[in-house]
C-alpha cells in the first residue's frame, strides 16, 4: 500500500468513496463494541468488526481494547480515563484524523496538528442535587493549532471542513436514537 | 513480511554461533525470533536467557501459559498466541480454557485463581498497572516468589508481543 501526502492512504479513501457512490447501500455501516466489567468501576471495551449489509466489512482479527476507570471520589482507582473523558478524547481524535484526511485530500502538506480541548461538566446533575443541571457536558471548547508550509487559507479550510463534518462532533451535538435491552442471568 | 531476515549459524556474528546449539533445538516461533534477533548478539542472548528463565519458574505452568496467552491475545500477537496456546495445551490447559479468555469472569472453565491470573494479565497489559485490590487478591493465593514470576510472565509476554510486532515476525502458514 503506497501512502499519499502526509502518510494518509488517499487512494484507499478515494476507493471507498467510489464504491459507495456506485452502491449507496454500502455507505450504511454498523460498528460493534463490547464492554465488560473488570471489578471496581473499571470497564474494558473491545472494539471489533464493522458491518456493512449485515456482513463483516473488516478482517475478523480486527480487535482493539480501550480501558476505562474513574478517579477517587467516583469509585475507581484511576487505572484509566473516565468514560466521559473518553468521549471528549473521541472528539479530539475525530478532529485530528479528520483534519489530516482533509489536508491530504486538499493537497495541503502538514508539519503538525495539536488540538487542545476543554469540556465542562457539573457533577450536581449526575449526583441528583439539582434537577435543572444536566448530567453530561454542557460546553466543549477546542483550539486547533496546525503547522504547515501551505497558505493559511488552505490550512484553515482543512479545520473548518471538519468543524462541520466530524462524525463524533455531530453525534455529540445532535440528537441520536439510543435504545437498550436488559438480559438477566441468575448466578 | 518480516523486517529483517533470519540468520543461519554460518551467517550469524561469530561470537554467538555457539548459541545456535540452543537456537536450533527451539520450537518454531522462538526459533524464528532468535534467528532474526541474531543480527544483534546482546538481543539474542537476552531473548534466550528470558526463554530459559521462563521455563524454570515455580509458577504453575498452566497459570504461566494462561497469563501469556491472555496478554498476547489483547496485543493481537498471533504468533505468541499460537505458540503459547500450544504450550498451554501441552501443560494441561483445556480447549475451553484457551477459548474463553474474553469471558473469563463468567466462564465455568476457570477456577478462582485462574480468573485472577487472567485479570492480572489483562489489567497489566491494557492499563499498564495492577490495582491494589487485584494485587491483594492474587497475593492471597500466591507466595511472593510466584507473584513476581506472574509479573515477569505478563511483562515477558508484552515484551515478546511487541518485539515480534515491531519486526513483523509471523509464523509461516502451513
Amino acid at each position: 500500500m503506497a501512502l499519499g501526502l502526509n502518510d494518509v492512504d488517499v487512494d484507499g479513501m478515494k476507493e471507498m468513496d467510489r464504491k459507495i457512490r456506485e452502491n449507496p447501500a454500502l455507505g450504511k455501516r454498523t460498528v460493534k463494541l463490547r464492554s465488560t466489567w473488570k471489578r471496581g468501576v473499571k470497564a474494558l471495551i473491545e472494539i471489533g468488526a464493522q458491518e456493512v449489509l449485515g456482513k463483516a466489512a473488516t478482517p475478523p482479527t480486527r480487535r482493539f481494547f480501550v480501558a476505562m476507570d474513574a478517579p477517587a471520589g467516583l469509585g475507581g482507582v484511576d487505572a484509566g480515563p473516565t468514560a466521559a473523558e473518553s468521549l471528549v478524547a473521541a472528539l479530539a481524535g475525530c478532529l485530528t484524523s479528520g483534519i489530516a484526511a482533509n489536508a491530504a485530500l486538499f493537497d495541503v502538506p502538514i508539519a503538525g496538528i495539536a488540538i487542545d480541548i476543554e469540556a465542562d461538566i457539573d457533577f450536581r446533575g449526575l449526583l441528583g442535587h439539582d434537577k435543572s443541571v444536566r448530567n453530561g457536558f454542557s460546553d466543549i471548547r477546542y483550539t486547533v493549532t496546525i503547522q504547515s508550509p501551505a497558505p493559511e487559507e488552505k490550512v484553515r479550510r482543512c479545520k473548518e471542513t471538519i468543524d462541520r463534518k466530524s462524525p463524533v462532533g455531530d453525534t455529540i451535538a445532535n440528537p441520536v436514537n439510543i435504545t437498550s435491552t436488559f438480559v438477566f442471568k441468575p448466578s | 513480511m518480516k523486517r529483517a531476515p533470519e540468520l543461519e549459524r554460518d551467517q550469524a556474528p561469530e561470537e554467538i554461533r555457539a548459541l545456535y546449539d540452543v537456537v536450533e533445538k527451539l520450537p518454531g516461533a522462538p526459533r524464528l525470533t532468535s534467528k532474526v534477533l541474531a543480527h544483534s548478539p546482546p538481543a539474542l542472548q537476552l531473548f534466550l536467557d528470558l526463554a530459559r528463565a521462563m521455563m524454570t519458574l515455580t509458577l504453575d505452568p498452566r497459570l504461566r501459559e494462561l497469563a501469556f496467552v491472555a496478554a498476547s491475545r489483547l496485543n493481537r500477537s498471533a504468533i505468541c498466541d499460537a505458540f503459547h496456546s500450544s504450550m498451554g495445551r501441552r501443560v494441561g490447559l483445556t480447549p475451553a480454557q484457551l477459548d474463553s479468555l474474553a469471558d473469563h469472569s463468567t466462564s465455568p472453565a476457570y477456577g478462582e485463581l485462574e480468573r485472577l491470573v487472567i485479570r492480572y494479565a489483562e489489567q497489566l497489559t491494557v492499563a499498564g498497572l495492577v490495582d491494589d485490590a487485584l494485587h491483594a487478591a492474587v497475593a492471597a493465593h500466591l507466595p511472593t516468589r510466584q507473584l513476581i514470576e506472574l509479573a515477569l510472565t505478563v511483562a515477558a509476554a508484552n515484551f515478546s508481543n511487541r518485539l515480534n510486532s515491531a519486526l513483523k515476525l509471523e509464523l509461516e502458514r502451513s
